[in-house]
């Protein structure tokens, strides 16, 4: 009697014990399974969502970066109005504008005086990146006392003129007691190039 | 008393972390979302802002005025130069000793006088002495030299010198000119009686 309640406890005992066994195994399957399917997923989603905020935020502050830079440039170079952008550009402007070189000179030599005799261009590059020289080889007849003032014209010109070389002659004309000059200019105006 | 089985305590473990980071990816996930969602608002704003700065030719005035900057110091005011020359030929009673001929110069500062006696005067060598001289004591010319001196007369049978004098002009600072008192300090040369 006593032997066949110790064999039917041990058969329960058996059966309870077999029936955890299985269902820690389902859950254990069900966890890798969860895992597996339902986490590893989303946690490449979020490592791909932060690489990728990351990467955005490199480049804001890259851009942030980039608009100091311009902010400050604008401060320490005077050019944060428009009016103060638009000389700056007229002084190097954006195409080679050969007209408005031409145009320019013949003004200058009117205004002075001078007689305009001959003109010759070649381009070239300068040292700063993008920037961009127009040699203007020119010739001129007038007083020599309007040579000074003629350069001082070209000096002051809205549009930056470089004057690399000079040849003046000078010519005493006797009967009117005047001085006349005749005189060479080698020059470079600058323009950057159209994007 | 009961005895609950290992793999059981397991399982539920198992389970319980899986489902606990599953859950706690998804809160993840949707708290980056809302941050790339801001981040990409930043971006855009950043971008609309270059863009601005691009569209408004100020990258090209920034290059400009950088460029106009350094070219400016760096040029050389021939008018200024021409200017010095008159300043620096001796005169005597207002009247220059000698007469300029032709004058040339280059970027590299580089000057070069052609240049006569005046036949009305009694000593060109003398006056051709005293215009080396000026240029010498000059702070805005180094190096004057005349390499020859050639004698010929004039129609009228008077003695003329002809020579050639090269520099090299010197910008000077206009306050480096000033004495304490705020008197121009450039040395003249003493004109030979």
């Amino acid at each position: 009697m006593l032997s066949e309640n110790s064999e039917n406890k041990e058969l329960r005992v058996g059966g309870k014990s077999s029936g955890g066994v299985i269902i820690g195994a389902v859950l254990v399957v069900l966890g890798v399974v969860v895992f597996t399917f339902g986490a590893r997923p989303v946690a490449e989603e979020v490592n791909q969502i932060q690489a990728d905020i990351s990467s955005k935020e490199v480049s804001i502050v890259e851009l942030t970066d980039k608009i100091q830079k311009y902010t400050d440039a604008e401060e320490s170079l005077q050019i944060s109005t428009e009016v103060q952008r638009q000389q700056s550009l007229s002084a190097i402007p954006i195409g080679m504008q050969q007209d408005e070189v031409i145009e320019n000179i013949i003004n200058i030599t009117r205004e002075h005086d001078i007689e305009l005799k001959s003109l010759s261009f070649g381009k070239g590059s300068a040292e700063a990146e993008g920037i961009h020289t127009l040699r203007v080889n020119s010739s001129f007849e007038g007083n020599y006392a309007d040579l000074i003032s003629f350069l001082e014209a070209l000096e002051t010109n809205e549009r930056l003129v470089k004057v690399d070389s000079i040849n003046v002659q000078i010519n005493k004309v006797t009967i009117s007691d005047l001085t006349r000059a005749i005189f060479s200019l080698s020059m470079e105006v600058y323009y950057q190039n159209e994007s | 008393m009961k005895r609950t089985s290992a793999l059981l305590i397991v399982g539920i473990m198992v389970l319980v972390l899986a489902g606990a980071y599953t859950g706690y990816q998804y809160f993840q996930k949707s708290a980056l979302s809302q941050d790339l969602k801001r981040t990409d608002k930043e971006l855009l704003d950043q971008q609309n802002e270059v863009l601005k700065y691009e569209a408004n030719n100020i990258v090209e005035a920034i290059n400009a005025k950088t460029v106009y900057e350094t070219l400016k110091a760096n040029t050389l005011e021939w008018s200024g130069v021409i200017k010095k020359i008159r300043e620096t030929i001796p005169k005597d009673k207002g009247i220059p000793i000698v007469e300029v001929i032709s004058y040339s110069g280059s970027s590299n500062q580089n000057i070069s006088l052609n240049v006569k006696t005046d036949p009305d005067r009694d000593e060109p060598y003398f006056d051709t002495a005293d215009f080396i001289k000026s240029f010498d004591h000059s702070e805005s010319f180094d190096e004057s030299f005349i390499p020859a001196i050639s004698s010929g007369l004039n129609e009228e049978g008077r003695e003329v010198l002809s020579f050639m004098l090269g520099a090299i002009y010197q910008e000077v600072d206009a306050f480096e000119n000033l004495s304490e008192e705020g008197v121009d300090a450039d040395k003249k040369p003493l004109m030979r009686k």
